[in-house]
């Protein structure tokens, strides 16, 4: 007997039932059948008005007639309604009824006249006819050729037919009805659509690509469409899809797949046929019995006809499928990889005679992706429905970027070894490059493939093509945060990479960089059992005790000198407890409590009959005394003297606090808990309070307050003494069923209970992270704190921000224990039977330079860059009168504050001694923070920063002065003012005199003041002066312009001179980037485009290299004389507003409105570290001081800050092989041959380790 | 069995489900919620056996979860529940379970007693993570569960129609119940039983619209309104969706 229900797959029942079957039978849409419930409908019904509504209401359904009618008669048969007549002779004459009829012009059948035939498939035959009756219309006729189960098709129809009847969509042509011929063949009657197939339509308008899509995404919307109302086509081609005169698709055969296809896997054939081609069919619809089909199948022969339109074939060829058999076939379709649309094209190209133009059109490889993620093999790699499908299209359109990607490295890897197993390594380039469509365009390759004649070479490229596959890789997984994995492709990359020394350097600094973003492993134990609980550290000693699963005896693991492990020799103890000095530890089992001396391992107390119910120990101070629970009272034990003394109180059964100060015992019980005095008579501070029920009580700080959580969910904070209500956090009770835990951070300052977000008692309106796991550790520092999330990995969140640093730990089996050490240096984590003791990154990249105006705002910097004056001035808060001066090595003030009056606007150092210059506004209405456009008022006063007196009266000036230069070697102070005035002021003299007066002033920059710049040229003859409607170049010499203004024309945000070559980037009319050569006064070269506001303008400091950044959001960097660009577009989500050359010239770094600083590659475009985050708003300026040993980061808002470069490139003291052996120890993963990533097993992985301790120690 | 075809349900309103009244007085009589629940041991066994290893495992976790169901806190939990008995059941074996883990655990190893609150999800989450035969063993139970309802459901059918004499119609007319499978065609049954065609499709109509009602009154014990009668329905075919 077969095991397998034939209908649907299901296995059955011991009784040989298929429950699936079953059930299916009372659902309410398919538990009758059209004519049960017509039969039911007309029982409401006089009984001679039955047959005519049978008949009024079955159409031309000649099934659900008959059977309608047999059941009428059986149920007269069985005697009916009582007394009433019985209709069995006119049943009787209706079943007889029935006419035969053949098909052609003119045929009447049922009330269908055919009148044309339209077409002829593998199906059947389409007609055009009319309709006569209460409907009279034109419609197809579609006739299904002999063979097919008549009954079955109508009835798989009619199943669908109330969904089908429910669309309504201008794109999808309805089908109106099933039914059969008298010669018993089924037709269906559908909606006459005058039209031309998709690719018919395509070719014969030749669209182009853009109209094409246009009209694609329209398909898409009836589709989907169609979807929601819960009908898949399942037989999409382009004969399907009709376009009529006017470009409005139809789809039509909705709902005729599904009623023609056999579900049986014998008659595989018949549906092949039925289908005609299996071109457009899916993987999972070639390879199951039709059953396991949802819209998915729809997406991907969606993407196999656009596949076919933008290429001309579809992605199999159909001749070839027709040859073949069906298992073939299946095969084919199921697991070969078509190539992408553009090197289909390009083989045809190849192929055909290359001087014919190609019919199809080249397009970018976003199209690529997206056709290719729709007719993914694997239905979840596909679009989740026609709607992304369309969307990801308009994307394409609309040049943005699209959500189909390439795949990931591994997956494309392994697919190309397993299709290249026998292949060169110069096919296998090409191939991969083709495929991949990474670092080559087509023409490219086609030269590689020319010039590679030498295998050797090939092999080379091969191996770095590899090696910038691993780089991406790693730089995806960096973008999900996935640091570690990141590290492991960056450290593989630098391997294979190895003979190039720009790709070595890169990913070495890269695996540096991304390692040190997270923990390192500095120990680990494998326990030999699969669960270790408790874990204990040792307040003064890195040592742990640790409670293993099924062994008799806890364990110390002991790091303090080298890791070593020995038993302590208390049997199945309970509670373990270091004593404050860390010399000894208390432990108790059911019956004794021992002390434990330590590093000795010796028993040097015990102390006997104890309660079963044994609730922690509790250390006194001095660690002289302990609290333990006794037979049923607590005791007072003394180990040294072997005293005990019994207390009145009970002992706790669940919980024991002593306070820090020692004069306040907390005992939780199942349901209370109690406050005391912790001296005899042990008094009770306040009534008991009811807890929930088995939760945790804690003392907070030094031990005045203490918070449980009450029996209503809520965490409540009390005071000690009176037991009062301090502060009442709300919470629920989630899904515990054994009671809850509560923590608290060692001053009390953080709570946190599972299920609940981190409460920050300081801050009421802090929304911190919802911490979701049965074990929470806070460093003790409260710098951070780790929990477990699902039981499978711990995060750990950075305080106060809340934020997640990082996840250690992914397994299967939970983590049931994580402890910081004492010294919060180390995090100690049991994750299997394997406890990890990891040490904790240095995050202390960024040195915060604490002015006590911490308002952000641009700053100067003295000529040797050891000191710097805050200039603030944001428009929202423009009131800094004053300022001072601080040291860049530790951020301490260098003088006291000064200024006078006014909004400070601009400052300057004018030697590298203490004088310094201030442009300061009076403008009256300056601090309101309007946009000004008025010249405004103001003087320039000179100061000594370190006796913070003014050293010159204030200097007037004609209007608001903005801009402040010092000339290279005369005594001359340049300052542009923003009623277009240009001076100098005389340091010897301070008297100021006119050179030049624009017509057009600077107006703000938005919100940042920051219009209006000027600086000499190195030789000192030229004055460039710049801003919001400002650009020109005065010749001191000759005293005229050898860059005139231009008024509103020329706005420039940033430019940058070097010897005697000036670059600007030049917007508001005809955004360009133009050269000019201060020597000759011509344009060095012809100007760039550039398409947007060009925010960044730098010339790297050899001159060599030009740094373009802004508002096109593709920075970039070019050999500017040769006109080469070093490296793809460095895409940014907002504008950068700062960037500049790393050192070596070979990286970038970039700032602006995104909330971090990021680091990229030159010549890959890929980030070179992980961003630094910052929290001051926009980045206004990134400069590289003090001989490239930090970054001076300038924020909107925040302190200036310095990054250290050194620490942000830290260098890896390991060798390129231990580097990938500690990357796969922290992923816990491997890169496999095949260019997978592959899961280490515990015993991997403990092999790795010590391979790697072998290598390290 | 003679009744008019039409009333496929009784009049009135939802009745109070035997899962409702049991549910209300776990407490004062827990032995109806043991002979209820008793029902589907098999479903509760298919649900351990994914979680244990053996049999006798399997065996030991779904006996002791039947002797914590009768315990005052399984009662309690019965009496709180206002679910349906199917979700019930799989809650508590699934809260069971893991309290048994981590019971055995804490009695064994003390510095177990500090981790107090794990949640159903956690533990599924883990085994899920487990592929067991492909099924997890919540959809392992959902299947069980409907095979022993639909098992129950046939087994009243046939006794209803065997009491009535009508047991080889019902014997031949049971493979009808479902529409669309491999079944003779009427024609031949009503040779076979000395009926005629319409008499037999008569009756095939009305052996489907009993069944039905069955299933739904045998659903309707477990639920606790009408509304999830539906709902319970669905969720159990879904159960058989891949």
């Amino acid at each position: 007997m077969s095991t397998i229900c034939e209908r649907c797959g299901t296995s059955l029942s011991p009784k040989g039932h298929c429950p699936k079957c079953l059930l299916e039978t009372a659902m309410p849409e398919s538990s009758q059948s059209r004519a049960e419930r017509l039969f039911q409908a007309s029982l409401a019904l006089p009984t001679e008005e039955r047959i005519q509504f049978i008949e009024n209401s079955v159409g031309d359904d000649r099934e659900a007639l008959t059977d309608a009618l047999l059941l009428l008669q059986g149920y007269e048969e069985e005697g009916g309604d009582q007394g009433t007549p019985t209709l069995g002779s006119a049943i009787n004459a209706r079943l007889e009824m029935g006419a035969t009829e053949r098909e052609e012009v003119g045929t009447i059948f049922n009330n269908f006249r055919l009148v044309r035939r339209i077409g002829e498939g593998g199906m059947g035959t389409v007609w055009e006819a009319e309709q006569s009756g209460a409907v009279s219309r034109q419609v197809a006729l579609k006739v299904i050729k002999l063979g097919m189960d008549t009954r079955e098709v109508v009835k798989r129809f009619e199943r669908e037919r109330q969904a089908l009847a429910l669309m309504n969509h201008p794109s999808i042509a309805q089908v109106f009805e099933a039914g059969a011929t008298a010669m018993g063949r089924p037709y269906f009657v559908m909606e006459l659509v005058e039209g031309r197939a998709i690719d018919v339509y395509h070719r014969k308008k030749r669209l182009s690509n853009r109209e094409l899509i246009e009209l694609f995404i329209e398909v898409c919307g009836a589709i989907e469409h169609a979807h929601q109302k819960g009908i898949i086509h399942r037989d999409l081609k382009p004969s399907n899809i009709l376009i009529n005169e006017e470009g409005i698709p139809k789809v039509i055969d909705f709902g005729i797949a599904r009623a023609t296809t056999e579900s049986n896997h014998s008659n595989y054939t018949l549906q092949a046929q039925v289908l005609g081609t299996p071109a457009y069919m899916s993987p999972e619809q070639a390879a199951t019995d039709g059953e396991d089909i949802d819209t998915r199948t729809d997406v991907y022969s969606l993407g196999v006809v656009l596949y076919e339109l933008l290429t001309g074939t579809p992605p199999f060829d159909p001749e070839r499928l027709a040859k073949t058999g069906v298992l073939e076939m299946q095969k084919i379709i199921r697991e070969e990889q078509p190539p992408r649309p553009s090197t289909q094209i390009a083989r045809a190209k190849l192929k055909s005679d290359a001087t014919t133009p190609s019919p199809k059109q080249p397009f970018g490889s976003d199209l690529d992706w997206v056709v290719m993620k729709a007719i993914s093999k694997e239905r979840e790699r596909r679009y989740a429905s026609t709607a992304a499908l369309a969307e990801d299209l308009r994307r394409y359109l609309a040049h943005e970027p699209v959500t189909a990607a390439p795949p990931t490295l591994s997956y494309q890897l392994g697919k190309f070894f397993q299709r290249n197993k026998a292949a060169s390594i110069a096919a296998a380039l090409i191939l991969l490059s083709l495929i991949l469509g990474l670092t080559f365009s087509l023409q490219q390759t086609h030269r590689a493939q020319v010039a590679l004649a030498g295998e050797e070479r090939a092999r080379r490229l091969a191996v770095l093509t590899i090696a910038d596959l691993y780089t991406q890789s790693g730089a995806e997984a960096a973008a999900k945060g996935q640091d570690e994995v990141a590290t492991l492709w960056f450290a593989k990359a630098a391997l294979t990479a190895r003979t190039d020394p720009a790709r070595l350097d890169a990913n070495r600094t890269r695996v540096a960089a991304w390692r040190n973003q997270f923990s390192q492993p500095v120990a680990v134990f494998d326990s030999g059992e699969d669960y270790v609980s408790g874990l204990i550290w040792n307040a003064t000693q890195d040592a742990l005790i640790v409670f293993i699963e099924n062994e008799y005896y806890p364990q110390v693991w002991d790091m303090s000198e080298s890791p070593k492990r020995w038993t302590i020799p208390v049997p199945d103890a309970d509670h373990a407890s270091w004593s404050p000095d860390g010399k000894r530890l208390a432990l108790a089992n059911l019956h004794n409590a021992f002390i434990v001396d330590y590093p000795g391992g010796d028993v040097i107390a015990t102390l006997n009959t104890l309660s079963p119910a044994a609730a922690p120990l509790a250390w006194s101070a001095d660690g002289k005394t302990l609290f333990i629970p006794g037979t049923e009272n607590l005791e007072r034990w003394v180990p040294e003297t072997q005293e005990r003394h019994s207390t009145s109180i009970p002992a706790p059964s669940r919980f024991l606090h002593l306070s820090q100060t020692e004069d306040t015992l907390l005992l939780v019980m199942a349901h209370t808990l109690e406050v005391r005095e912790a001296t005899p008579p042990f008094a009770l501070r306040h009534p008991p309070q009811p807890i929930y029920e088995k939760s945790q009580a804690q003392l907070l700080g030094k031990g005045h307050q203490y918070a449980f959580v009450s029996p209503d969910g809520h965490t409540l904070v009390c005071d000690i003494f009176s037991g009062n209500i301090i502060e009442n956090h709300a919470g629920a009770i989630g899904p515990h069923f054994r009671g809850v835990k509560l923590w608290a951070s060692p001053s009390g300052r953080y709570l946190a209970r599972d299920n609940h977000a981190l409460i920050d008692r300081t801050r009421p309106d802090f929304s911190g992270p919802i911490l979701n796991g049965f074990e929470i550790a806070f460093a003790p520092d409260e710098s951070q704190l780790a929990a477990q999330v699902g039981g499978k990995q711990i995060v750990s969140y950075e305080l106060p921000s809340g934020e997640v640093i990082e996840t250690v730990g992914d397994s299967h089996l939970p983590q049931l224990a994580v402890r910081y050490s004492p010294d919060s240096r180390l995090l100690a984590f049991s994750e299997h039977g394997l406890v990890r003791i990891w040490k904790l990154p240095d995050r202390d990249l960024v040195q915060q330079i604490d002015t006590d105006n911490p308002r952000g705002g641009f700053v100067a910097l003295s000529p040797s860059e050891d000191r710097l004056l805050p200039l603030g001035h944001v428009r929202e808060d423009a009131s800094r009168k004053t300022t001072r001066v601080y040291r860049t090595s530790d951020g301490e003030p260098a003088g006291p504050p000064f200024g006078a009056g006014g909004i400070i606007m601009n400052g300057l150092f004018l030697t590298d001694g203490d004088l310094v210059a201030l442009a300061v506004s009076t403008t009256p209405d300056r601090t309101t923070g309007k946009m000004r456009v008025d010249p405004g008022s103001g003087f320039v006063q000179i100061w000594n920063s370190r006796t913070g007196q003014a050293v010159s009266e204030p200097i007037e000036v004609p209007s608001e002065p903005r801009g402040l230069a010092r000339h290279p070697y005369k005594d001359l102070l340049a300052v542009a003012c923003a009623g277009g005035e240009r001076l100098e002021i005389d340091l010897d003299t301070y008297q100021a005199s006119t050179l030049y007066t624009t017509p057009q002033g600077f107006s703000d920059n938005g919100a940042i003041s920051n219009s209006g710049r000027c600086r000499y040229s190195p030789d000192g003859r030229h004055l460039i002066t710049w801003g919001f409607w400002s650009h020109e170049v005065w010749d001191r010499d000759r005293h005229e312009f050898l860059l005139p203004p231009r008024p509103q024309e020329s706005t420039v945000f940033d430019l940058s001179i070097t010897d005697h070559i000036l670059a600007a980037g030049v917007v508001v009319k005809n955004d360009r980037v133009e050269f000019l050569d201060l020597a000759t006064g011509k344009p060095a070269r012809a100007n760039f485009p550039y398409n947007g506001w060009c925010m960044v303008c730098r010339l790297s400091p050899s001159g060599e290299r030009l740094l373009l950044a802004g508002g096109d959001l593709r920075s970039r960097v070019l050999d500017w004389k040769n006109d080469v660009r070093l490296g793809p577009d460095i895409r940014t989500p907002q504008s950068p507003l700062t960037g500049t050359f790393l050192p070596d010239e070979k990286g970038i770094v970039l700032g602006g409105y995104d909330p971090e600083i990021t680091f990229s590659e030159i010549r890959s475009g890929r980030p070179l570290r992980p961003p630094v985050p910052h929290y001051g708003g926009w980045v206004l300026d990134l400069q590289v001081i003090n001989e490239g040993k930090n970054l001076l980061i300038t924020t909107q808002y925040a302190n200036p800050a310095l990054l250290s470069l050194e620490k942000a490139f830290p260098v890896s003291p390991h060798s390129l092989e231990q580097d990938l052996l500690l990357a796969e120890i922290h992923a816990n993963a491997t890169i496999s041959e095949n260019g997978g990533l592959e899961r280490l097993t515990r015993q991997q992985w403990l092999e790795k380790w010590q391979q790697y301790q072998k290598g390290s120690f | 069995m003679n009744d008019n075809p039409t009333s496929s349900q009784a009049p009135g309103a939802f009745p109070a489900t035997r899962w409702t009244l049991v549910r209300e007085a776990a407490t004062s009589d827990p032995a109806a919620l043991t002979e209820l629940c008793k029902d589907y041991w098999f479903p509760l066994y298919c649900y351990a056996r994914r979680l244990r290893d053996n049999q006798a495992d399997a065996e030991d976790l779904t006996q002791s979860f039947f002797a914590h169901l009768l315990s005052k806190d399984g009662l309690q939990k019965a009496e709180q529940d206002r679910g349906k008995l199917r979700s019930f059941l799989i809650r508590s074996l699934q809260n069971f379970a893991i309290d048994e883990w981590r019971h055995a655990k804490r009695f064994k190893r003390g510095g177990f007693a500090q981790i107090v609150s794990i949640d159903a999800q956690e533990a599924e989450e883990r085994y899920l993570s487990e592929p067991v035969e492909k099924l997890t063993p919540e959809v392992a139970f959902d299947r069980a569960w409907a095979s022993q309802l639909l098992e129950d459901v046939l087994n009243k059918l046939s006794q209803s129609y065997h009491q009535a004499g009508k047991g080889p119609i019902f014997e031949k007319l049971r493979e009808q119940l479902v529409p669309g499978g491999t079944q003779q065609p009427y024609a031949l049954a009503a040779a076979e039983l000395g009926m005629s065609e319409p008499a037999v499709r008569i009756a095939a109509f009305k052996l489907r619209n009993r069944y039905r009602d069955l299933l739904k009154q045998t659903i309707a014990q477990t639920v606790s309104n009408e509304t999830e009668v539906e709902e319970e329905l669905a969720h159990l075919r879904a159960a058989f969706v891949n």
